[in-house]
């Protein structure tokens, strides 16, 4: 066929799918991975017995903030590298940029505590579980994200899935935090963060076959 | 004299909006500036040039949702050609671990013809081993010109069927391009 050819066979226009529509229908795809993985919560975790308690303090709040803006961060991210071209917005790059500083000052800020107690407080009770857990509860919402990308075209595929399971990996914190009694910031740090960063390096690696176009 | 920036930006605008003619006319100078990208950066593969342009104007023409009217259409469409160009070399250094070059005598004197307008690779032949429900509404539609209430009334689809069958097939033909299917 020539060029010329293909032109035409192409300007016989069928009409163009609405963007805005298939944003909603990745939001819509998105809410659905959520209720999937909150509903697998509920049903093999269950809700954390002391919730009505746990709710007046502080640090139960502050999981859900960091991570849910974490979470909100890397969804407008990825969005943003779906779509050929795009420049990054500044505002985003910012918070999320904001988000690490924060991380990292709370870290560094609890490396006073005496060497064998932080041992004690990483390696006390259920890192492991937690981890996997969050890993694990992520992946309705990461298989939602995958097929929302792929409605798009993400030039850097590697980097798109990486955000991509980023965002899933936090929306999962968010959610296995309604189960998970440990509240010390310092193992939240280390395990959570953990758990919420394995599906963005599966992503990074399969975004390049997957995210194909 | 306008910018190629605005003058295309005002064609994309005009495309969306329903224009086929501006359309064409889009398709038609963007064909252009790509066949001389990739000529520079693929001199050594001329024969494969004119396969790339024909694969990222399907690309641009698959992804014509993914372009916000705020955005430059040079650098929305700059970064599909980068993709694909990549893609392409990815793919043809695959092959090539895989086949090694018989035909080197032949390919030092072989003359490659500057006839811009012909690829290697057929487009219609490709559509003809779409499945029906792809490939009915994407001739009748694409190729014959008939409307998709027309098209809907001859194959017995509903037109949002008839829609889908074109999205859908179109980013299968892109997708066979690539090889994957």
């Amino acid at each position: 066929m020539k060029t010329d050819d293909l032109i035409s066979f192409l300007a016989h226009d069928e009409g163009v799918l609405s963007s805005r529509m298939i944003a909603r229908s990745i939001l819509c795809a998105l809410c659905v991975g959520l209720l999937i993985s909150l509903i697998f919560l509920f049903i093999s975790f269950g809700v954390r017995v002391d919730i009505k308690d746990a709710m007046l303090l502080p640090v139960f709040w502050g999981k859900f903030i960091f991570f849910g803006l974490c979470a909100l961060g890397a969804y407008f991210v990825a969005m943003q590298l779906a779509r050929p071209g795009a420049r990054l917005s500044s505002v985003l790059l910012g918070l999320l940029i904001a988000l690490l500083f924060a991380w990292l000052f709370v870290m560094v800020s609890l490396v006073d505590i005496s060497a064998v107690q932080r041992v004690d407080v990483l390696f006390s009770g259920s890192w492991r579980v937690c981890t996997l857990s969050i890993a694990a509860l992520s992946l309705p919402i990461f298989v939602a994200a995958m097929w929302g990308l792929k409605q798009f075209a993400p030039t850097r595929p590697a980097l798109c899935g990486a955000v991509a399971g980023l965002c899933a990996g936090a929306a999962s914190v968010v959610i296995y935090s309604l189960h998970c009694p440990e509240m010390n910031i310092f193992f939240i740090g280390v395990w959570y963060v953990l758990g919420m960063c394995i599906p963005a390096v599966i992503g990074a690696c399969l975004g390049r076959y997957l995210l194909r176009w | 004299m306008n910018t190629v920036e605005e003058r295309l930006h005002a064609y994309m605008v005009s495309a969306l909006a329903g224009d086929n003619v501006a359309y064409r006319t889009l398709l038609k100078e963007l064909s252009v500036h790509l066949r001389a990208f990739f000529r520079k950066r693929l001199h050594y593969l001329s024969d494969d040039v004119e396969d790339l342009v024909q694969e990222v104007l399907l690309a641009i023409h698959n992804q014509r949702h993914t372009y916000q009217v705020a955005q430059p259409i040079t650098a929305w469409a700059y970064a599909i050609a980068r993709y694909k160009l990549i893609d392409f070399l990815r793919r043809r250094s695959a092959h090539d671990v895989h086949n090694e070059a018989l035909d080197d005598v032949a390919e030092l004197t072989a003359v490659s013809d500057e006839d811009a307008g012909n690829a290697k690779r057929d487009i219609q032949s490709l559509l003809a081993q779409l499945p029906q429900h792809y490939r009915l509404p994407i001739e009748h539609v694409k190729l014959e010109g008939m409307s998709i209430i027309e098209t809907a009334a001859i194959t017995g689809m509903s037109e949002s069927a008839v829609k889908i069958g074109i999205h859908r097939g179109m980013k299968k033909l892109s997708a066979m391009i690539r090889g994957d299917v």
